[in-house]
């Protein structure tokens, strides 16, 4: 029984030409790129080479305004330190509750340093206000950051709107786009963006390499300062064959970009509908209008979604969810809980998120799967009662959450 | 006694693991028999459960708890918080650290490892124990200037006297004392055998490896109740005074 990877937003399994593109790094041309031998010789080429590739994924105008690091979270936190540092007027930050971690928790950190944050609330598709954005734009800030595209629920911002309306401001913008690079069309250079985070391992390059876009004339402060790599925006020995396999990666997206939002979109769709076919009480969270074509987050009513994955997995899927169980605290995810989604939802949430590799076949065989497991654990939940939710489960049973 | 038991659950796999695990522990027993299962036995009749899912062994007795309350017509109160898990070497919750802080007026990291065990271990959790210190004292006070508890010694002179050998023993006891709850909150214990000259210490540190498991019954290592026993001492005066211990036998169940 071949195992099915739908966790896709989790990580990403290499593409084979990207292997095969990194192995002469390894031990052929391992020198340091900014060696003069013929051990480093190619190296620099290569880097170059793939500059060029990222820069084209992205539209961005010049490849000098792609600086590689070694993951979306380290993107994420010199954007934001370059912003409060090289305007250290400014003391605010606008960004948005349904930011990945790598965000919030560096917010979290400022505050007790004394910066103020400001988390643009979403309403219960996910979605954000624009005019309360609007009206938290002034001479204080000194970034806006907000995600691309919704790890959890696929849920897409107005990034490009908001970019322009701080650029009136005078504001800097950055957006962590970790999820959207590869599957959505990215054009920087028509855009009033003026950083942006992206990490290879979400596009089939390897993990332990990402990208920070700085758009030339950008104030900018270095996070790693060192030695004079990334002209001197990024201190640290290149990952050469993670670099040289980033590129590749990034030519290959932009190949099956159309792809992506096509046959990719159709499985998810396909998925998507089986699942709600056959299981009640369960519903799609986020924007379905408007997010990542590869992304279904369904969540399944009063059960708990480690155990859904837990069963998922004894059949070979391999998924992901937002519940309380899976990650580090005893509350639901902040996304879920940003969205108001009742605890007896959000705790049953499931992330199935598909790849340019998965097949109809594969969903098919989870269609077939996720009905029964559903079934055994509404069997011992207690919000459950033979084929539907107890009549009236509050006065059943009370949980007390901290 | 109870013949049958069975259970409902909105939780992980360790939640569903728990309770079911409980059921089939308290078949047979009677109820006064059922009520003295702990979340540890719970967890042990699963060959363990990680650091962050031993909350779903407690949840299980808590559920039990609330059950034979129910039957026998009397009110059951669920006074137990939970939290984020700051320390996970050993499983401590910051609710759990922070009552315990302000219940016993605690300052630094290493009165908070002593009273709870948290940071005690790898030593990544001490920003987030520091940041509720910080939360509950206003400020971070350095280890050196602890007025602490009762029961440590206010600083001296540093022209103290030496201490008799009885006075010497006194102080290590009342040390002992002071650290042996933590012990026995893990089915452990210490006992004093004897008391040795300080740079002889050393040497038995490195001939008593492993007095803890480091897993499911973590305990004190010999550094750190050698560190707690070097620190209850009579203050400024530097190493001679302190009192000189070794051969600290950490008793295991």
């Amino acid at each position: 029984m071949k195992p099915i990877y739908l966790d896709n937003n989790a990580t990403t399994a290499c593409d084979p030409a990207v292997v095969e593109a990194m192995l002469p790094f390894f031990t052929e041309q391992f020198g340091n790129a900014s060696s003069i031998h013929s051990f480093g010789a190619q190296v620099g080429k290569a880097i170059k080479q793939a500059r060029m590739q990222v820069q084209s994924l992205l539209g961005a105008a010049h490849d000098s305004e792609i600086v590689f690091t070694s993951c979306g979270t380290e993107s994420d936190s010199t954007a934001i330190l370059s912003a409060l540092k090289a305007n250290p007027e400014r003391r605010t930050v606008i960004t948005t509750v349904v930011e990945h971690p790598a965000i919030l928790t560096l917010c979290t950190y400022l505050e007790k340093e004394n910066y103020v944050v400001h988390r643009l609330r979403v309403d219960r598709r996910g979605r954000i206000d624009l005019d309360e954005y609007k009206s938290l734009l002034n001479e204080r800030v000194a970034i806006v950051s907000a995600m691309w595209a919704n790890n959890e629920t696929g849920t897409l911002f107005p990034v490009e709107e908001m970019a322009e309306m701080a650029h009136e401001k005078g504001i800097v913008f950055h957006t962590d786009a970790v999820q959207a690079v590869g599957k959505v069309a990215i054009d920087l250079k028509n855009s009033k963006i003026d950083m942006l985070s992206l990490s290879g391992h979400k596009l089939h390059a390897p993990k332990g390499i990402g990208v920070l876009y700085v758009r030339r004339n950008t104030r900018f402060r270095p996070l790693l300062r060192g030695g004079h790599q990334e002209r001197g925006r990024r201190a640290g020995t290149e990952n050469s064959a993670s670099i040289v396999g980033l590129g590749v990666a990034c030519e290959l997206a932009q190949q099956h970009l159309v792809d992506a939002n096509r046959s990719v979109k159709q499985l998810r769709d396909r998925l998507e509908r089986g699942i709600l076919a056959k299981v009640g009480n369960a519903f799609v969270n986020g924007d379905t209008l408007y997010r990542l074509p590869n992304t279904a987050s369904i969540a399944f009513e009063y059960v708990e979604g480690e155990g859904i994955l837990l069963l998922l997995n004894r059949q070979g899927i391999a998924a992901s969810s937002g519940s309380a169980c899976t990650s580090g605290s005893l509350e639901p995810s902040h996304v879920m809980r940003a969205m108001a989604i009742p605890y007896t939802a959000a705790h049953g949430t499931i992330r199935f998120s598909l790849s340019r590799y998965n097949t109809a076949e594969e969903v098919d065989r989870v269609i077939a799967a996720v009905p029964p497991v559903i079934a055994q654990l509404r069997k011992i939940s207690p919000y459950w009662s033979g084929d539907g939710p107890l009549a009236n489960p509050a006065q059943m049973f009370q949980p007390e959450y901290a | 006694m109870i013949d049958d038991a069975r259970f409902q659950t909105f939780g992980c796999g360790s939640a569903i693991a728990s309770s079911s695990a409980l059921t089939e522990i308290i078949k047979g027993k009677t109820l006064d028999e059922a009520l003295q299962v702990s979340n540890q036995d719970i967890a042990d009749y699963l060959d363990g459960l990680p650091p962050e899912k031993m909350h779903c062994s407690v949840m299980g007795r808590e559920a039990l708890q609330a059950a034979v309350a129910n039957y026998r017509g009397e009110t059951w109160n669920d006074d137990h918080e939970e939290g984020d898990l700051v320390c996970k070497c050993f499983a401590i919750d910051a609710p759990m650290i922070e009552s315990t802080v302000r219940a016993n007026r605690l300052r630094t990291l290493e009165e908070v490892a002593n009273y709870t065990k948290a940071g005690g271990g790898c030593s990544a959790c001490h920003e987030k124990i520091e940041d509720i210190l910080i939360a509950v004292n206003g400020r971070l006070y350095a280890s050196q200037a602890t007025p602490g508890t009762a029961r440590s010694t206010p600083a001296e002179g540093s022209g103290k006297p030496k201490l008799t050998n009885y006075q010497r023993i006194r102080k290590i006891e009342e040390t002992l004392e002071a650290i042996r709850p933590t012990l026995q909150r893990d089915h452990g214990d210490v006992t004093l055998v004897g008391s040795r000259r300080q740079e002889d210490l050393r040497r038995t540190h490195r001939r008593l490896p492993g007095l803890c498991d480091g897993g499911r019954h973590p305990g004190r290592r010999p550094a750190e109740t050698h560190r707690s026993l070097g620190r209850t001492g009579t203050g400024a005066a530097g190493s001679r005074a302190r009192p000189r211990v070794t051969f600290i036998r950490q008793e295991r169940p």
